[in-house]
């Protein structure tokens, strides 16, 4: 359409821009012709050929009351009104507002009428928008539950809402009048005014925790989060009122403190009352000691120092020195007896400088008495009166000395007169009284065995031609046939020729000994018969470490498994010297030997067992060592191995088993406990309801109350059932199929399930699956355990920050782990540790939850075959660790 | 019927102090003091905070075993750290749904139980608490 030439003298008037959302329009008051730009067509979505352009069409592209609007705005353009823009909405066909604005100039002719309008029409939707978001913000700020306001850095409040006036008390002119400052808690104002500081830096305000004064003089506890505005200087905030939380939070902490309190002023009570009794023990003659069944020594009454010169804290290293007396094994023997059961005692200490110190007591058993739990040791030093008694039994040992040396003879033999003198042990042990007087060379040598007589002979010649002393044994044959061991030693007499004069002989009977050695020979090759024979691998050492004997097994042992295995050294190396040096693959079990060897040499037991494996070329093996007293010399001991590899499997095999069937049961145990708790509770409330409706006429508000909680019973009833279900489903067996999960997918696609939950949250997960990507389980399961966890985390996060769970799965081990982090309140692991995993637990009773979901989580892991486990920290976050081994 | 000055009921689950709230006012008196308690700690500090000396009030005291954070046993276990002059007021009775032979067994033995009541606690039962 062609323009008119006055417009387009207004268009450069109006400096009118062909913008798309902006035309112009003409009004001749005269002809009441209607124009407008070409643009005004498309904003209004009518096509130029097809219509005739006139006010009238103009104002019924609106809606009715819209076009009236428009329709009068022009009446009182046209009559000289003032003017001012109009504003008309209009609605496209596709059913979107638009907001238009028309703006007027006006054309007088020569008398001052009006004689047309000319104007523009404007797009203003944008603007109109912005408007309603204004007043809606306005609203937020004014009418919302939260404590709003718009304060500034300079520590006046510029606006506050209606709560926030209510909640502290004061007018709204009242709080913006003085500075803020004036109404928080002398306490809190240094770590306000160092919050401002940091608004005033840009630093967002949160978590902020201060006190403000209400009007009638109490404080509240508010929690702030604040906006600063860096140009303008204001702080846009707000706050909640935490009062309450934290009074419950201040109230539990109250209570310990006040119980633990009261606990303290008790227990001074007690102290009173042991010092009256510690003075009667430390003015007492005689000593106390009190000690546990391991031997360490729990209390001593001063007197001990007294006698053994050693302080408290020096004994109590040095327990040796009442021990190795054989004071514990005493003591142990009483463990069979009843509750205070004693038994006297009598040994020797070598006190601190040195005095050997007699020592006699009484054991006395008070294990069971809740103030001691101990052996009681009283005693006194005897050791005046022992010396005594040891001196008279010494000299009695001289004279049994006196009678042994009885047993020697002796005879002096003339070599040049043949005359022979004999003593009269001489006579004994030849058969033949003194006064027999056979004692002649003759006699001596008829009386020699004739087996040993050449011998005896040679004997006589070599020592006369060497000139040196002559000792030897030889037997004597009786008349009665007995025969005779006897050792001789015989001394020449020389004549100054240097030729034999005499020999003195000292004969000695030696029968006894000579049979029990050859006893003793007899049953030492019986015994190592026995001991080659056994397959128990034995070997005595002494206490220097020097091995003395071992049997045939232990040193086949050796030769079969080659030099590098332990406690096979042989005969004549030093076992104990072998263990320290470490040199064997099993030093582990050296450690052991060596505690062992000590522990029987310092007499704590008499016997010391270990049992160990060891990996032979030919397989696994396990062993018993046992470290034992060699009775009859308290020099040695015995150490043996025996292969119990058989019986430990079956042990093993039988442990496995039980533990299997302990925890099954455990498991059977616990939910039978859940039952009888939890779905009981309801049931019981369901009953007790009735109870009230059956016998009782109820006023209507009652009987409403009443019904209301039957319904909620019934409904909780419900879930535990579903919930019961739910468990039951995993505990049979799977017969589900396993298939191919990727775990990014799995995620995804939880995340999609729970969207609202994920995003009211603000959750973000954060998943490396790189190192294990798939997983071949049941599918519906591991979704579940997911599941379960994610909505752990989003419902137990921290007010304090963003929710954010770490995923990532790794290799480990030949298996799998995958570790789930987040960053919420996490657990209390030394109070609730153990029941954590534990069915309808809940720790936070703040929380809504029905503690069935972590239950379920390990069910299902455990069902799949691995394990889960938990690490956390109150207030930082908790880490599930779960394992599938392959 | 020797009644007590007044009752506490300790239990997390409003509905069963409703019921016996209910039931102690038709059955038993109108004019008793009943204090309710949802929270355990709260009931206890309630207790701690009773004179022993000045003002000796006979209290029945109805607990719940199954609470979380702080049940019935540690309830229990606090009590008995309290002078005898405040424990001395209180008559204790568990309540609980449990059925659990360990549990009674176990409520049993503490010297402060007076009994073990299985819920619901009907009128029966209270009426005979109390003849």
């Amino acid at each position: 359409m062609p323009m008119n030439k006055p417009f387009e003298a207004v268009q450069a008037e109006f400096q009118i821009q062909t913008l798309p959302n902006q035309g112009a329009w003409e009004l001749d008051f005269y002809s009441g012709n209607f124009s407008w730009s070409i643009e005004m067509y498309s904003l209004f979505q009518c096509d130029a050929s097809l219509i005739i352009l006139t006010k009238g069409y103009v104002c019924d592209l609106f809606s009715a009351s819209e076009g009236t609007k428009l329709n009068n705005w022009f009446t009182d353009l046209k009559s000289g009104l003032e003017i001012k823009p109009l504003d008309v909405e209009f609605v496209t066909n596709e059913g979107i507002e638009i907001f238009f604005r028309w703006t007027a100039g006006m054309f007088y002719d020569a008398f001052g009428s009006p004689q047309r309008a000319v104007g523009s029409i404007q797009d203003i939707t944008a603007l109109k928008n912005d408007e309603v978001k204004l007043f809606q913000y306005k609203h937020f700020f004014y009418e919302s539950n939260d404590l709003n306001c718009i304060a500034n850095v300079h520590g006046f409040f510029e606006k506050v809402n209606q709560k926030f006036s209510d909640l502290l008390g004061y007018s709204e002119l009242d709080l913006v009048e003085n500075s803020f400052l004036n109404f928080i808690h002398p306490d809190d104002l240094g770590s306000t005014l160092n919050e401002i500081e940091k608004l005033k830096n840009g630093v967002i305000t949160l978590n902020f925790f201060n006190r403000y004064r209400k009007k009638n003089g109490d404080y509240v506890w508010l929690e702030w989060v604040s906006t600063p505005d860096k140009s303008s200087g204001k702080l846009y905030a707000i706050a909640r009122d935490i009062t309450e939380r934290i009074g419950y939070e201040n109230s539990l902490t109250q209570l310990n403190s006040e119980l633990e309190a009261r606990v303290t002023q008790r227990t001074i009570e007690i102290e009173l009352r042991n010092k009256y009794f510690q003075a009667l023990i430390n003015n007492s003659s005689e000593a106390i000691m009190t000690f546990d069944s391991k031997g360490n020594i729990l209390y001593q009454s001063p007197i001990v120092e007294k006698i053994t010169g050693y302080t408290e804290k020096e004994l109590s290293n040095k327990p040796a020195l009442f021990f190795e007396s054989g004071l514990l094994n005493l003591a142990s023997q009483l463990k069979e007896n009843k509750e205070g059961a004693s038994k006297s005692v009598q040994f020797t200490i070598c006190s601190k400088n040195g005095y050997l110190k007699w020592i006699e007591g009484i054991i006395t058993k008070r294990l069971r008495d809740k103030n001691i739990h101990a052996y009681i040791f009283n005693f006194s030093d005897i050791t005046f009166r022992k010396e005594y008694e040891i001196a008279i039994s010494q000299s009695e040992i001289k004279l049994k000395k006196a009678q042994e040396i009885a047993n020697f003879g002796s005879w002096e033999l003339n070599v040049v007169t043949g005359e022979m003198i004999w003593s009269e042990v001489a006579c004994r042990i030849h058969g033949f009284q003194e006064t027999e007087s056979k004692q002649t060379f003759e006699t001596w040598i008829s009386l020699i065995h004739p087996d040993d007589l050449n011998y005896v002979i040679a004997n006589i010649k070599l020592s006369q031609e060497t000139d040196k002393p002559l000792a030897y044994s030889y037997r004597i044959l009786l008349k009665n046939k007995t025969i005779r061991y006897v050792n001789l030693d015989a001394f020449y007499e020389q004549d100054e020729l240097r030729n034999i004069k005499k020999i003195n002989g000292i004969i000695n009977d030696v029968t006894e000994e000579k049979h029990a050695e050859k006893e003793l020979l007899r049953s030492e090759m019986f015994t190592r018969g026995v001991l080659d024979s056994l397959t128990n691998q034995i070997a005595v050492i002494y206490k220097s470490g020097l091995v003395k004997e071992t049997n045939k097994a232990w040193g086949d042992f050796r030769l079969l498994n080659g030099e590098t295995y332990l406690m096979r050294t042989e005969s004549g190396t030093n076992f104990i010297e072998s263990c320290k040096y470490q040199k064997f693959s099993d030093h582990e079990t050296s450690i052991h030997a060596l505690e062992g060897i000590s522990a029987i040499f310092k007499n704590k037991t008499n016997e010391y067992q270990y049992e160990y494996p060891l990996e032979l070329a030919n397989g696994m093996f396990w062993f018993l060592m046992r470290i034992t007293k060699f009775k009859q010399d308290k020099s040695m001991l015995v150490i043996s191995h025996e292969d119990i590899t058989q019986r430990k499997v079956a042990e093993l095999l039988t442990k496995k088993t039980a533990n299997d069937l302990m925890h099954r049961n455990n498991e059977l145990e616990q939910f039978a406990y859940m039952v009888s708790h939890n779905l009981r509770a309801p049931v019981a409330n369901l009953i007790g309801l009735s109870d009230i409706l059956i016998n009782n006429h109820l006023p209507e508000n009652k009987f409403q109350e009443t019904t209301k909680g039957l319904f909620k019973s019934a409904h909780k009833l419900d879930e535990i059932i579903k919930d019961l279900n739910n468990v039951l489903q995993v505990r049979g067996h799977i017969n589900e199929k396993k298939e191919i999960i990727y775990l990014a997918k799995l995620i995804k696609s939880i995340q999609v399930g729970i969207g609202s939950l994920v995003e009211n949250s603000g959750l973000v997960i954060k998943a490396d699956f790189k190192a294990i990507d798939r997983l071949v389980m049941v599918k519906s399961y591991i979704h579940s355990i997911f599941h379960n966890l994610i909505i752990n985390s989003i419902k137990y996060r921290s007010d304090e920050r963003k929710p954010v769970v770490d995923i990532i799965s790794k290799k480990h081990n030949n298996g799998i782990v995958i570790r789930y982090k987040d960053n919420g309140i996490g657990f209390n692991m030394s109070r609730d540790k153990d029941h954590i995993f534990g069915m309808y637990k809940r720790f936070n009773p703040e929380i809504e939850g029905k503690g069935i979901g972590l239950y379920l989580v390990k069910l299902q892991v455990e069902s799949l075959g691995g394990t889960i486990k938990l690490e956390s920290e109150l207030g930082k976050g908790a880490e599930f660790i779960i394992e599938f081994k392959n | 019927m020797n009644l007590p000055n007044r009752f506490i009921l300790v239990d997390d689950d409003p509905i069963n102090n409703l019921i016996i709230e209910h039931q102690i006012k038709t059955k038993i008196s109108t004019e008793i003091e009943i204090v309710s308690f949802e929270s355990p700690m709260e009931g206890f500090s309630y207790i701690m905070n009773y004179d022993g000396a000045e003002s000796r009030v006979q209290t029945v005291l109805f607990l719940d075993l199954n609470m979380p954070v702080f049940s019935g046993w540690d309830f229990l276990e606090k009590l008995e750290k309290l002078d005898d002059q405040i424990t001395n007021q209180l008559t204790i009775y568990v309540s609980s749904s449990s059925l659990d032979n360990r549990d009674i067994e176990r409520a049993n033995n503490i010297d402060l139980v007076k009994d073990y009541l299985i819920k619901p606690l009907t009128a029966d039962i209270l009426v005979g608490l109390f003849n």
